[in-house]
């Protein structure tokens, strides 16, 4: 079977498959591409009932469970551990422990049977359910002081570098998600707040033209223009450099100086927000 | 004459795979995919994360990168219907966000009118059912011949041809409804 004609050769149609690409988007690739290769975590499935769900399942399992413990456990009176603990057995490294046999005189110590005479010292009071046990004494040994021993290596290395940029890769996310829901004040704190935190993170780059796009759009022009005046000083993001003049036109727009925005906007290659700012300097004339 | 067998190809090693060159060259297209499978604007970019966290896993199976295009398109279809399937499972969060679908415009030069009908069309594919859903944009939207995609949907290409028929019938009712 041959292939078939495809829609968008429909002349109904064309015009409509056409404009879909407009429908698409905008996404900021760069952010993307940093969460990508940072290999921070994808965001779960927003799935509205499930947490409480579990919560409230395992919260009512550890209710009844431990309603149950109470209803089987003996309700005796709990004793208090002894103030003065008595002489402890001595026991000696290797001596089992169970079961207890113990030699007393004029007996036979063969006789599985145990003894009815009471056991001294040794005998072990029966632990009951409920109660506080004082601690096994242990015999005290004069001993050679020794070396703290050698941390344990656990083959976890990793542990407080993969820490710190998990939290660093949380700060920067909490910017992108208020950024992405146009939340834009907050957008300018926790980008902020991420470049003090991370004064040289690995997404410091991308904070910072966060951050001026935060104060763009949060009605911010005077600050806007004077850090991307500082960024376009900068030469490790001289590959940024259209990006951040374009928001530095916007913020020039804002202050009234559409002159020097339209100059700014002559290295910019043109698009729909450089075309937007033009417009916005021919509607201020 | 002596057959000669060719030396095997030592396995890619996991540090060959450069992540960022590998975004460089698909993040684009694949983000343009994720969001016309999904219908989700908002959950697209989270969707291409996972797809390159997939590739990162399972970068032994990259045997070259000639046809690493089709593998992608591959993992992308998985992931969408992955998330489909959690949505599904956990309440239609889809309707929830509805509002979220698209978004709204950005360019300023971009006539309203145009981008009414571009929302139009995605609105409809969002109605198809996954299966016609996935053939149709893989088709019309993405271009791709139909050998390609049964090989991406694993499915014969006869199968792909008679999604597809189904597919358009219901865009072209859908479309006869909103259009004008």
């Amino acid at each position: 079977m041959n292939e078939p004609r495809r829609l968008r050769e429909d002349p109904e149609l064309r015009q409509a498959f056409e404009d879909e690409r407009l429908a698409l988007g905008p996404h900021d690739l760069a952010a993307l591409r940093a969460r990508v290769v940072a290999g921070s975590p994808v965001p779960a499935t927003p799935s509205g009932p499930r947490w409480p769900t579990l919560v409230g399942i395992s919260g009512l399992t550890a209710a009844l469970v431990s309603v149950a413990l109470w209803a089987i456990l003996p309700s005796g009176p709990v004793i208090p551990p002894p103030q003065s603990t008595p002489a402890p057995p001595v026991l000696l490294v290797g001596e089992p422990r169970m079961p207890t046999r113990v030699a007393v005189p004029g007996v036979d110590t063969e006789d599985p049977v145990e003894p009815d005479l009471p056991a001294p010292a040794p005998v072990v009071a029966p632990v009951e359910v409920g109660t506080v046990q004082a601690p096994e004494p242990v015999e005290t040994v004069e001993t050679p002081a020794v070396p703290e021993p050698a941390p344990v290596d656990h083959g976890l290395r990793m542990t407080a570098p993969r820490a710190d940029l998990q939290a660093e890769l949380e700060d920067y996310n909490r910017a992108l998600d208020a950024a992405s829901a146009s939340r834009w004040s907050e957008a300018r704190e926790r980008y902020a707040a991420y470049l003090e935190a991370w004064p040289s993170g690995r997404l410091r780059d991308e904070a910072q033209l966060g951050l001026l796009g935060a104060l763009v759009r949060s009605d911010r022009p005077g600050e806007a223009e004077s850090l991307a005046t500082r960024l376009l000083a900068d030469p490790a993001l001289a590959r940024r450099a259209e990006d951040i003049r374009l928001l530095r036109a916007e913020a020039l727009v804002e202050l009234d100086r559409c002159d020097d925005a339209l100059a700014v906007l002559e290295d910019v290659r043109r698009s729909a927000r450089v075309t937007a700012v033009r417009n916005a300097c021919r509607r201020k004339r | 004459m002596t057959n000669v067998v060719p030396f095997p190809t030592p396995p890619r090693q996991a540090e060959e795979l450069d992540l960022g060159a590998l975004f460089d060259a698909h993040g684009a297209w694949l983000l343009r995919v994720t969001e016309r499978l999904c219908g989700r604007r908002d959950l697209a970019e989270d969707l291409v994360q996972e797809i390159f966290l997939v590739a990162w896993k399972r970068r032994h199976e990259i045997e070259d990168m000639q046809g690493i295009r089709t593998w992608l398109y591959r993992v992308a279809v998985n992931v969408v219907r992955h998330r489909h399937r959690s949505e599904n499972r956990y309440g239609n969060v889809l309707a929830r966000f509805k509002h979220l679908l698209w978004g709204t415009t950005s360019g300023a030069d971009v006539s309203l009118e145009r981008y009414q009908r571009g929302q139009q069309v995605h609105d409809i594919i969002a109605k198809l059912s996954p299966k016609q859903r996935e053939v149709f944009v893989l088709y019309e939207l993405e271009e791709l011949e139909g050998a390609e995609i049964a090989a991406i949907l694993d499915i014969s290409v006869n199968t792909v041809w008679s999604r597809l028929r189904l597919a358009r019938a219901a865009f072209k009712t859908h479309w006869e409804e909103v259009s004008p």
